[in-house]
């Protein structure tokens, strides 16, 4: 019925319309469309899906700026975006384990902390490029059938082949495994850094021939389930024994890191970042993404609002937090090249 | 005249294709090796006093070759047998040979890593059968790794081999019977020599490929199965020093390109190639 009553006019306009909807970006430029959206680049998976519905979707609903997300964080493509003053990316959670050389080679804006409440967020993680959003550990894990007459605690238990006997998994890198080197051979973990690196890999060299060196994270699951190791290093743990998986794990000697918020350098949503930045520290959304994926909230207002039975497995809690050291990004920015290669000659030695 | 000229026109394209995307890029990685514009060769002399690179560029290039031979030993005799079969019968035999390249590699890793463990497929059958008393050591050494490549490589000699053998006239061979040659003669005088272009092509790429291998060897072998791409890989993602990641590259590729000219030389490329 309606369509008999359209004049000439009426289709004219609708098509005068049409045009300038289609034409507008042209006319408008990039600008207009760029303040309605932000990119993120993540991780994917569980993690990523997690951020969505915590963050991206209600942050969407409330600013009614749109955020399009993309995975694969690395620091590679960063540099190339920044380098070709191309950026396309507006936001990245980064590992505190990249900071170091993306600041090295100025890829992160400065933070407008005039904008953020850091008041309870962990101290630690609040710098002048990066500011915390998420804390995980690498730390002991082992399946449970393999020890039923009581688990490895420490990392000198782990390395007590006699005591604990079974096979053990070696993390393939030298992040992280040469510093559990030296807290199995009684170094205090506050003395750590800068780590002594000969002293590492003497006491690594225990498991030179019958370790398993994994280099692939999902690979280690697998691993402990068929029981080809029964202890290994892991940051995965958690979100499985909140499934109910076999698994233990113990927060001594924990190597605490934490992923950040940052905003590459030449960003053209420097504005709309700062405002998802200053959403996502909300202590009730951080608690909200442990529904989906175990890692612990920098906001220490964050813990309260959390099922202790997740809290228990995380590793921000005062408890697990103080058992751990701080795995420094710093000291590997400045070092995993060179400590790499001896590391490297060291294995083939 | 104007056939050539078309021709020349046609193949403008892919040329124009492979010098801006390919050549072009790889003279930049290059340049950047030495870094250009202020010349150095710092980065060189890097991959020449350490000895881990020269350790691993050999690593590379032994493993590359044994799986090279292994597969030429394997798909050798699988493509003549395949080129005897009856055409129905070789197109399913065909797919199945390419089969697995439908599968991600790092899908079949982890299938082999379900074979190969300690408490694997084929470790429990041996134990259950008290063959062995402790599971054998079939995986986190080179034995691993090579099992793997191998099987993911096989195809690439293969496929060469075969189509060369089914380009032999086989009149040659009724002729050279006729001739009173025993059927291994044939075989000797007559289609190995005619097979040895697409043999050669087939080992060519087989090793190219397997130098650029580094998840299978990092999932399968054990610590000191390292291989130079990996060492690439970690100085283009983790420590983003690309001037030393292209001088190792670069490096990789020079040692490609003069053992390919020593390879010209020895194996005959030609496609009516006098016997070896």
């Amino acid at each position: 019925m309606q369509t008999k009553q359209l004049s000439r006019r009426t289709v004219l306009a609708g098509a005068g319309a049409a045009l300038t909807t289609v034409a507008s970006p042209a006319i408008i430029g990039g600008t207009a469309r760029a303040a309605q959206e932000l990119v993120f680049v993540g991780f994917g998976g569980a993690y990523q899906n997690g951020q969505a519905k915590v963050f991206f979707e209600p942050f969407e609903r409330e600013t009614g700026i749109k955020i399009v997300q993309t995975t694969g964080v690395e620091l590679a493509k960063l540099r190339a975006q920044v380098q070709s003053k191309n950026v396309e990316w507006d936001l990245i959670c980064l590992p505190d384990r990249l900071r170091y050389a993306a600041l090295r080679d100025d890829l992160l804006a400065k933070l407008d902390y005039s904008r953020l409440d850091v008041s309870s967020i962990l101290k630690e993680t609040v710098t002048e490029r990066c500011v915390g959003a998420i804390v995980f550990a690498s730390q002991i894990t082992y399946a449970t059938k393999a020890f039923p007459n009581g688990a490895p605690k420490t990392w000198a238990d782990v390395w007590d082949t006699q005591k604990f006997p079974g096979r053990r998994g070696i993390y393939s890198a030298v992040t992280y495994t040469l510093e559990f080197a030296l807290l199995a051979d009684g170094v205090p973990k506050d003395k750590l850094y800068p780590l002594d690196v000969e002293r590492a890999l003497k006491s690594l060299a225990k498991f030179k021939q019958n370790a398993v060196w994994w280099t692939q994270f999902p690979q280690v699951e697998q691993m402990l389930q068929t029981q080809e190791i029964a202890v290994t290093s892991w940051t995965r743990a958690p979100s499985l024994i909140i499934e109910g998986k076999p698994f233990g794990i113990s927060f001594d000697g924990a190597a605490i890191s934490y992923e950040g918020w940052t905003i590459p350098n030449g960003s053209k949503n420097f504005d709309a970042a700062m405002k998802f930045i200053a959403f996502a520290l909300d202590p009730k959304r951080q608690a909200e993404l442990t529904k989906h994926v175990a890692f612990g909230p920098t906001n220490q207002k964050a813990l309260p609002l959390i099922d202790p039975k997740v809290a228990a497995v995380l590793a921000s809690t005062p408890e697990n937090f103080k058992q751990g050291f701080l795995f420094s990004g710093d000291f590997w920015g400045a070092n995993l090249d060179k400590v790499t290669e001896r590391f490297n000659e060291w294995r083939l030695g | 005249m104007k056939r050539q000229l078309n021709t020349a026109t046609l193949l403008s394209v892919p040329m124009l294709f492979v010098g801006v995307l390919f050549l072009l890029p790889l003279a930049f990685a290059v340049a950047i090796s030495f870094d250009l514009p202020n010349f150095s060769v710092r980065n060189y002399s890097r991959i020449v006093d350490v000895p881990v690179y020269t350790a691993v560029y050999l690593r590379t290039l032994r493993v590359a070759a044994s799986v090279t031979v292994i597969c030429l030993i394997l798909g050798y005799p699988t493509a003549y047998f395949l080129s005897q079969l009856a055409p129905r019968a070789r197109a399913v035999a065909v797919t199945l040979v390419g089969l697995p390249f439908m599968l991600s590699v790092l899908v079949r890793n982890y299938a082999w890593m379900t074979l190969l463990q300690d408490t694997g497929l084929i470790n429990r059958v041996l134990l259950n059968l008290g063959l062995v008393e402790q599971p054998v050591r079939l995986m986190y050494n080179e034995f691993g790794v090579i099992i793997a490549m191998v099987n993911m490589l096989v195809p690439y000699v293969i496929f060469p081999v075969l189509s060369a053998l089914l380009a032999i006239q086989p009149d040659l061979r009724t002729a050279s019977a006729s001739l009173g040659a025993p059927p291994f003669q044939t075989f000797v005088k007559v289609t190995l020599p005619l097979s040895a272009a697409g043999t050669a092509a087939g080992c060519l790429l087989t090793f190219i490929v397997a130098l650029g291998f580094y998840i299978t060897p990092a999932m399968l072998g054990g610590p000191n199965e390292m291989t130079i791409s990996s060492l690439i890989a970690f100085n283009v993602k983790e420590v983003l020093n690309w001037p030393f990641a292209f001088s190792l590259a670069t490096t990789l590729l020079g040692a490609t390109v003069v053992l390919f000219f020593i390879y010209r030389v020895i194996v005959p490329t030609q496609g009516m190639g006098r016997p070896a």
